[in-house]
């Protein structure tokens, strides 16, 4: 495969004279062999690091540790996780957190887009914002908004105060602390779902939307029954990609909050970092990760259906 | 009065949007501040203040806590060594999958499928115990491992080559050509569009990365950018040196915010590519 | 740490900088369980029985009685009280500390109090407290005191309320989240906050500082280990106390870092991290650290021998620490589990500060779940 790196200078040189050099065993002329032989490394990682990994996960959370040794202890773990209070809560942090991601992600995500698909001149500009909070690490963006959060010197505790408004304890108060988690995370993704839908909307017609304006309909009327199911396909898509999205970014998790107040913050990765990394309790964190699995595979199997039946219908 | 009201109706969503980009960039600026200015400063002083107490410690000082040049490195290394071996892969398999016909494709696609349903952040542990038995723990391999085969760049590239004319690929056969060769001549020339766009897709999700990195790197040798600042902001017990947080925050999201404003465009685009499924 | 490298040939100690105690802990325990553990390790004294459980570390004893060895009773009793068990050393002190209250010397004085007589009671610390307070309106701008809501804070508490909540002696199975004494502890911390003079809420441990620095705490409970930054940040006059004395007088528990030598590793490497450890805590090298840090040099000659003799006497603030520890006691809990009993016992402490449960409910959950983490390593209760 390195030659592949020497074969650049004889492009030029016309057609029939390639390079020597990109050199397949002969006996590799079949298309199956040849196909296998390019799948191979991508076959080799995925599994080792994707199949491998779903198999061994679940035979962990069959397991404890005691000690450097693993024990076989049936469905134990799932029944500690199924009964813990703690637990409890963080599934329900969980299922709330992506649930609300959900849904400000679609509706969210459409309205910018609207916005943003305004045909103004300089729309790169006003454009930027959204942009720049895609691109950043969510390790500085959970940085930044410590401070934001800071209960006696922070940005909005001071605004709050200059207001003459009551001041919070943003990550410190349990029924504020999952949502200032929130905050962080649509403030950081919002442009990132407004682009799906923006790109859906410059592929929609022109005289579709002008010819709505020109009826005297409403801003609302022409988002819901116009807009809302021309764009339905992204609907789907972003709805998709924004459930992985929220289930996988704990960052900010461990930056502002650790969980806490009370466990009042924690969700689901986290509990598993906190379980397997932190206490090795290895056969917890594994029995959580197998929950995620079964629903993520769920999701998948009923993605399956809709694009089969869309198939069928289209 | 309907004149009045037409006008309104334009004006309003750019206002909103006005607004909103307003929002949106407030924390910026003030991390810019309070990067640039003494956070006593800061928290009493007037903007006239604050111009006039600008400075660059908080920097000096952000590169001389933290290794910083040395975790730039270790970003760099294994967010590029990283890219340039999913390129391997994903143009090959790409390739197979979209030009050539052999028994188990199917199965294969969905072996792809898989990846992309269930990310690689959700098994940490069972990924962690991997490294360690392979001994790759604190290892720019060991890093990297997880992302090498790449679903999302190999339905990417898949769909772009198909979308290659066969006549193209024909005349290279009846010249001689093997397949690797009508993959580097005559495929990848007229891809790379979306090769472009993998690659900045992945060079923004690994440099932002966090907790992968974080668990499996232990010395200074390997620890990318990311984990170095997050410790930064765990080591200052005190929690109020905002200033040298905001400085080191800053050094982190610089390339990728200069990134951003060199190719807007390109950005754009290849985020959205990402939406290919 | 290039000064050891360079005098010592046939050694050389890379530095593995991890984060705080409990990211080193976990990175230890990784380590110990993969079976390629660091040569020596830097942890809190409380780890011993899970290091002890998983095989980790080795005793001390034959090192310290060696020729090449070490006067283990120059070492303050109480930061030798986490690091014996079975009647055997596992590890040596470095980086200890006990929290101590600080207050702002300028606030004391604006209102009338004495600004070098510190509150030496529960009683006094309210009465204080709530002159201290400063409001613009219905806005507080300075709060009476924060403590943060933290085990090992709360532990304190408990101590000065006669009962401490972890093992005293060596015994890794037992916790006592929820004695008479304990519930009173915590009742306390809540009644700080319904008198008005903490902040509603949980309080982050890095909440306490940064509001004391600003000048929006005028008393803060923390770690001796923040005094240099609290001295250096701090646009006033800082003053160190005792924590203010309970039904039972004044306590403490201990905490801080220390050198653990890790076992699976070879005599060889572990000859040469035993060298290093002697070379770390001579009384000139373990004072010098002592005063960048603002840690209580754990050892009696560092406090008789320059650089730290003199500094005591420049800065009578660094030995405030060292003057509480005759209260002070081994540090919560020291049992198997300790990282994670550390963590739902500060849930239940943030439980009560932010008035979600009452100290008996948030105790008596945090004691069950305690003992649950025991059962699972294997106490019999």
């Amino acid at each position: 495969m390195q030659s592949q790196l020497n074969a650049q200078h004889t492009q030029g040189e016309g057609r029939g004279r390639f390079a020597r050099s990109l050199w397949l065993p002969s006996g590799l002329n079949s298309a199956s062999a040849v196909a296998y032989l390019f799948l191979a490394p991508s076959l080799v990682f995925l599994a080792v690091f994707t199949i491998w990994p779903i198999i061994s996960v679940v035979i962990s959370s069959f397991h404890a540790r005691r000690g450097r040794n693993q024990i076989f202890v049936g469905l134990d773990n799932f029944e500690r996780i199924a009964s813990d209070p703690f637990s409890q809560q963080v599934i329900l942090n969980t299922v709330g957190y992506v649930a609300l991601g959900l849904v400000v992600s679609v509706f969210g995500g459409l309205l910018l887009a609207v916005l943003m698909n305004q045909g103004l001149r300089n729309i790169g500009f006003f454009r930027f914002p959204f942009l720049a909070t895609i691109a950043l690490p969510m390790v500085s963006v959970a940085s930044i908004w410590l401070f934001l959060y800071s209960p006696r010197v922070g940005l909005f505790n001071e605004l709050l105060g200059g207001l003459g408004l009551p001041r919070s304890n943003w990550l410190s108060d349990p029924d504020l602390a999952l949502a200032s988690l929130f905050a962080v995370y649509l403030w950081k993704q919002l442009g990132y779902f407004a682009l799906f839908y923006l790109a859906a909307l410059q592929a929609l017609a022109d005289d579709v939307l002008e010819a709505a304006t020109l009826d005297g309909v409403t801003f609302w009327q022409k988002l819901r029954h116009i807009i809302w199911p021309l764009v339905s396909p992204t609907t789907y898509f972003v709805s998709t990609i924004g459930v992985l999205n929220s289930l996988q970014q704990i960052d900010h998790v461990f930056v502002l909050t650790q969980g806490g107040p009370n466990n009042a913050s924690s969700m689901a990765l986290f509990y598993v970092y906190e379980q397997g990394f932190k206490w090795f309790k290895t056969g917890i964190a594994s029995a959580m990760t197998v929950i995620l699995l079964a629903v993520l595979l769920t999701m998948a199997m009923l993605q399956f259906v809709y694009l089969e039946r869309r198939v069928h219908y289209d | 009065m309907t004149a009045n009201r037409s006008k309104w109706r334009e004006t309003l969503p750019i206002l909103s949007l006005a607004l909103f980009g307003v929002v949106w960039m407030a924390p910026l600026i003030w991390t810019l501040l309070a990067a640039f200015v003494p956070t006593t400063e800061l928290l009493n002083g007037s903007p006239l203040v604050w111009l006039q107490s600008l400075h660059l410690g908080a920097f000096a000082e952000a590169w001389e806590v933290a290794p910083f040049p040395r975790f730039y490195l270790n970003t760099i290394i294994w967010v590029f060594g990283l890219l340039g071996l999913q390129l391997v892969t994903v143009s090959l398999a790409g390739f197979a999958l979209a030009r050539l016909d052999f028994r188990g494709k199917d199965q294969i696609f969905f072996l792809f499928l898989t990846q992309l349903m269930v990310p690689a952040t959700v098994l940490i542990l069972p990924n962690y115990q991997t490294l360690v038995a392979l001994g790759w723990l604190d290892s720019y391999q060991g890093m990297m491992a997880p992302y090498i085969a790449s679903a999302f760049g190999t339905f990417l590239m898949r769909q772009a080559f198909k979308q290659v004319p066969k006549e193209l690929e024909e005349a290279a056969r009846s010249d001689g050509a093997n397949w690797l060769q009508v993959l580097w001549h005559v495929f990848l020339p007229v891809t790379r569009a979306p090769l472009i766009a993998f690659s900045i897709v992945s060079i923004t999700y690994h440099w932002n990365e966090f907790l992968w990195p974080l668990l499996i790197t232990s010395s200074v040798e390997t620890r990318p950018l990311t984990v170095g600042l997050a410790l930064l902001v765990q080591s200052s017990e005190i929690g109020a040196q905002w200033d040298l947080l905001s400085a080191g925050t800053l050094i982190v999201a610089a390339p990728v915010l200069l990134l951003l404003a060199l190719v807007q465009k390109q950005f754009t685009n290849s985020f959205l590519s990402s939406g290919i499924k | 740490m290039a000064e050891f490298n360079a005098t010592h040939d046939h050694i050389q100690v890379e530095p593995i900088f991890t984060g705080g105690y409990a990211e080193n802990m976990a990175r230890a325990t990784a380590a110990i369980l993969s079976g390629q553990p660091p040569d020596v390790a830097i942890l809190l004294g409380i780890d011993i029985y899970t290091l002890i459980q998983t095989e980790g570390i080795i005793p001390l004893d034959d090192y310290i009685a060696s020729e090449e060895g070490l006067d283990i009773d120059d070492f303050f009793d109480a930061f030798m009280a986490n690091n014996i068990a079975d009647e055997q050393v596992w590890s040596i002190p470095w980086q200890r500390s006990t929290p101590i209250l600080y207050y702002n010397k300028d606030a004391f004085a604006e209102v009338g109090l004495d600004p070098d007589t510190p509150p030496a009671t529960w009683e006094e610390l309210v009465e204080f407290g709530k002159q201290l307070v400063a409001s613009d309106g219905d806005n507080v701008t300075r709060w009476g005191v924060e403590v943060p809501s933290s085990f090992w804070i709360f532990a304190n508490f408990a101590i000065q309320a006669g009962q401490h909540i972890g093992s005293l002696g060596d015994e890794p199975c037992a916790v006592y989240l929820d004695t008479p004494e304990a519930i009173e502890a915590l009742a306390f911390l809540r009644r700080l906050q319904e008198e008005g003079i903490m902040p509603d809420g949980a309080v982050a441990w890095g909440t306490a500082p940064a509001d004391f620095i600003a000048g929006a705490s005028a008393m803060i409970y923390h770690s001796t280990g923040s005094l240099s930054t609290l001295l250096a940040n701090s646009p006033f006059e800082v003053g160190t106390g005792f924590m203010p004395g309970g039904s039972a007088g004044y306590g403490a528990n201990v905490g801080g870092g220390n050198f653990y030598i890790m076992a699976d590793i070879g005599q060889e490497r572990q000859d040469a991290a035993w060298e290093f450890i002697r070379w770390m805590v001579r009384p000139e090298q373990i004072g010098q650290w002592g005063i960048d840090s603002g840690y209580v040099a754990p050892r009696a000659a560092a406090w008789e021998v320059d650089p730290l003799k003199s500094y005591a006497e420049e800065v009578p603030q660094a030995s405030t620490a060292r003057e509480q520890l005759p209260y002070a006691v081994k540090e919560f809990p020291a049992t198997f589990g300790g990282q994670e009993i550390q963590v739902i016992t500060t849930q239940a402490i943030e439980a009560v500060n932010t008035g979600e449960l009452t100290p008996e409910e948030a105790l008596a959950i945090a004691q069950e779940r305690a003992n649950d983490v025991l059962t699972q390593n294997g106490c019999e209760l």
